[in-house]
């Protein structure tokens, strides 16, 4: 999901028709939550990624998990890893794919990103079997935009909990905000192309390039955009509260808080944000925002009332998307890798080479899929 | 699928008048897509150009020249067709079960309880390796007679589609004789300690050893009930004038080669008949019929017209629905939870075997169940 491109075109509404008289007198607002409270708060705006780095400090200390052998702590930590690597964040992507494919409606109008954009992957994955040296530089790339990724795709959700309950902002807020969050891009990005001990040699058996040493300057104009930005984001936050007397809903201010720390945390905090966020926060609010929308985008037009069919996300309809999407995660993160590598290839090497090719094309639709200012995934996503 | 359940209630009989009917396939597919892979023409392809290539060697992919490319693509071939044919038949028994609510009630047992005993099992296994082994030794045993069951079952389809009705001494002469064939392989791996492997992919067997007599009296029964079989085909063609379909007679002689080959050949299609021969032809049938369940939803007229264009439908957009989800459930099953595990210490080819062989205890008695031709609806519909 990317942010930059959720925006209001002005006020923001209720939710529209479909639904009948008595469900609107009884819900008169737009569901404050994506799934629910509790499911929001674990899985959407950090509470889940949180708890576990305060497990794992109070367990283990500063330092990642590093075998399930070594203790009990660890082997539940590693345990609860994999299996949010496996449930959430392998299986994200293809969220993305049941989105574009999911109603003849996206079929038509995602048309490019689902044919041509999709079709490009094939020559990059053929490319970096026959040259593997590229595969580094892939992955190097998606290091270098994976943090801008996750912190467009916080901004997104930030926005839709904002105006969700009706703290509505400005276009000068808006951007004040967008800006406090990509000058935390900025700097982390440049800090990563700037100091080579900031930067893997080898990721996961797959050997990096460093493109750098970008000069320090950089780096020192990027840390005082960043602190700038800072203090224009809280001013902006306490203008709001003083002058209209409203707070920033708390899973936005969550969701700011975990994505800053993923970017700005270092050595082994870092380390341990990496471990847990991707599955916890990125992948899981993810899945949460699209199984929501795919409900939805089902439901309304029967004139459904949006709270239930929110909260029908934990039931059979939930359970079969997600069944499908970690299904296909697995077969593009597990089952991909291994027949490559039964027929002779690195297994890491093409491991890299899938995550490379599938998150390019994830990254770039992201950027199309999910725009407030679509009428009608404004109306969806709001809903 | 298991054969003993392919019957019909009574005598042999023709097929319900009905206009549709009339004009059904004499294919599950068509004559090219079972030629290669409902009756045993893919695999036999294969093991030949293994052969003339290798003759009775392993293959060797890092040789040079034209026998290291084709080492190369019958690697290619084996480990694709697992992916695409042997991973993901057990899974489209899930389907089957699982397909619409009507199946649900009906395969209530299955679909809801006997899994959680191969959980169970499952665990068992992973704790305690001397169940794992228990497990695969059993496993190894019957899965052949799950082959010989499910190419009867299928050799009946091609018998039926084609108007070739066995009375119900005839049916019972041929179920036996295939018995009798499964019941000869099995006692082989009973009896005699080099036809049983001590480790089959990381996992170490037991070994009973029972009596050589016993393979001497299966043997022997095996030999009667060939006779006999032969003896009744013969008949059947002289009094009736009606020649066993030439498909059923390649079903036979292929599960004969699986049955009997010895050393490396035996090997060779134990690598190539679970993709080419075993799960290609249990997913011709499972999602021809299930494909045909949906046609019959609407109409029988629809379901008839789904039978007659089969290679087309197969690649509707709801036959790739079908085939998306079970690759990619099979892949789940077969690398996804061994690759977890391996994370714990557990081997992942070891995994995968045991997976295989508690999964396959659930996939052989659901088969029991649900591929029966006494029951008229699935009976009009594999036969559609």
């Amino acid at each position: 999901m990317v942010s930059s491109s959720i925006a209001s075109s002005g006020a923001l509404g209720q939710p529209e028709g479909g639904q009948s008289d008595a469900v609107q007198a009884a819900h008169s607002g737009p569901y404050p939550w994506i799934i629910s409270p509790i499911f929001d708060f674990f899985f959407v705006f950090g509470g889940g990624a949180i708890a576990l780095l305060v497990l794992n400090y109070l367990y283990l200390g500063w330092r990642v998990p590093d075998g399930v052998m070594t203790s009990p702590a660890a082997w539940w930590l590693l345990t609860v890893g994999f299996l949010s690597q496996h449930i959430f964040a392998d299986s994200h992507n293809s969220a993305t794919y049941l989105r574009i494919w999911g109603s003849d409606e996206d079929r038509a109008r995602f048309k490019f990103h689902r044919t041509w954009l999709a079709y490009s992957t094939i020559p990059m994955f053929i490319m970096g079997l026959t040259l593997p040296g590229l595969v580094g530089a892939f992955v190097y790339i998606y290091l270098i935009t994976v943090y801008w990724h996750y912190v467009a795709q916080a901004f997104g959700i930030a926005l839709i909990y904002c105006y969700k309950r009706g703290y509505m902002l400005n276009n000068i807020e808006k951007e004040i905000f967008r800006w406090f969050l990509f000058s935390i891009v900025g700097y982390t990005t440049i800090r990563f192309l700037t100091y080579r001990d900031l930067s893997p040699r080898n990721w996961f058996g797959v050997d990096l390039p460093f493109w750098g040493p970008l000069p320090e300057v950089l780096f020192f104009i990027a840390r005082f955009a960043c602190v700038g930005m800072t203090i224009a984001f809280v001013v902006l936050l306490a203008r709001k509260y003083f002058k209209e007397n409203k707070l920033m809903p708390w899973p936005s201010l969550m969701i700011v808080a975990t994505v800053a720390g993923l970017g700005l945390s270092q050595e082994a905090a870092n380390s341990m944000f990496w471990f847990y966020v991707p599955g916890f926060f990125h992948g899981s609010q993810y899945l949460a925002v699209c199984m929501a929308y795919y409900i939805k985008e089902r439901g309304m037009p029967q004139g459904m009332d949006t709270w239930n069919i929110t909260k029908s996300a934990l039931g059979s309809p939930g359970m079969k998307y997600l069944g499908l999407v970690v299904l296909s995660g697995c077969f593009f993160y597990i089952g991909i890798p291994h027949f490559f590598n039964q027929i002779g290839f690195d297994r890491a090497l093409v491991a890299g080479l899938v995550l490379a090719c599938v998150n390019y094309h994830h990254f770039v639709t992201d950027a199309a899929i999910w725009r407030l200012r679509d009428p009608r995934c404004r109306k969806i996503l709001l809903a | 699928m298991v054969s003993t359940t392919f019957q019909f209630d009574g005598d042999a009989r023709p097929a319900p008048e009905r206009a549709e009917e009339k004009v059904a396939s004499r294919w599950i597919v068509n004559p090219v897509f079972d030629t290669v892979f409902v009756f045993g023409g893919a695999l036999w392809l294969v093991f030949a150009l293994q052969i003339y290539w290798f003759h009775w060697d392993t293959i060797d992919p890092a040789a040079g020249g034209m026998a290291g490319s084709t080492a190369y693509f019958l690697l290619f071939l084996s480990t694709f067709g697992s992916y695409l044919f042997a991973d993901s038949h057990t899974i489209a028994t899930y389907v089957r079960i699982y397909s619409t609510e009507e199946n649900r009630q009906r395969f209530k047992l299955y679909a809801y309880y006997l899994p959680w005993l191969s959980l169970l099992m499952f665990s068992l296994c992973l704790i305690y390796p001397k169940a794992a082994g228990f497990c695969v030794y059993l496993h190894l045993m019957w899965v052949f007679q799950h082959y010989v069951g499910q190419t009867f079952g299928i050799s009946l389809i091609y018998c039926y589609k084609r108007g070739y009705f066995f009375k119900p001494w005839e049916r019972e002469t041929y179920r036996w004789f295939m018995h009798s064939f499964s019941a000869y392989v099995i006692s082989r791996i009973l009896c005699y300690r080099e036809l049983s492997p001590d480790d089959l992919y990381g996992v170490k067997l037991p070994f009973y050893g029972l009596p050589y007599q016993l393979v001497s009296v299966t043997k022997f029964v095996f030999i009667v009930m060939a006779l006999a079989f032969v003896t009744m085909v013969v008949r059947k063609y002289l009094l009736e004038k009606k020649l066993i379909p030439l498909p059923t007679l390649c079903l036979i002689f292929s599960i004969l080669g699986i049955g009997l080959s010895t050393g490396m050949a035996n090997s060779i299609v134990w690598v190539y008949g679970p993709p080419f021969f075993h799960g290609s032809q249990y997913l011709a049938v499972s999602l021809g019929f299930y494909l045909k369940e949906k046609g019959l939803e609407e109409s029988r007229g629809r379901m008839a017209e789904v039978g007659r264009h089969m290679l087309s439908e197969f690649v509707s957009p709801a036959a790739m629905k079908y085939w998306g989800i079970v690759i990619m459930a099979g892949i789940f099953v077969y690398v996804g939870i061994p690759n977890l595990l391996a994370n714990y210490g557990y081997g992942f080819v070891w995994t995968a075997t045991v997976i295989q062989a508690c999964i396959n205890f659930h996939h052989f008695v659901t088969d029991g169940a649900i591929w029966r031709l006494r029951d008229s609806k699935c009976r009009e519909i594999l036969l559609a």
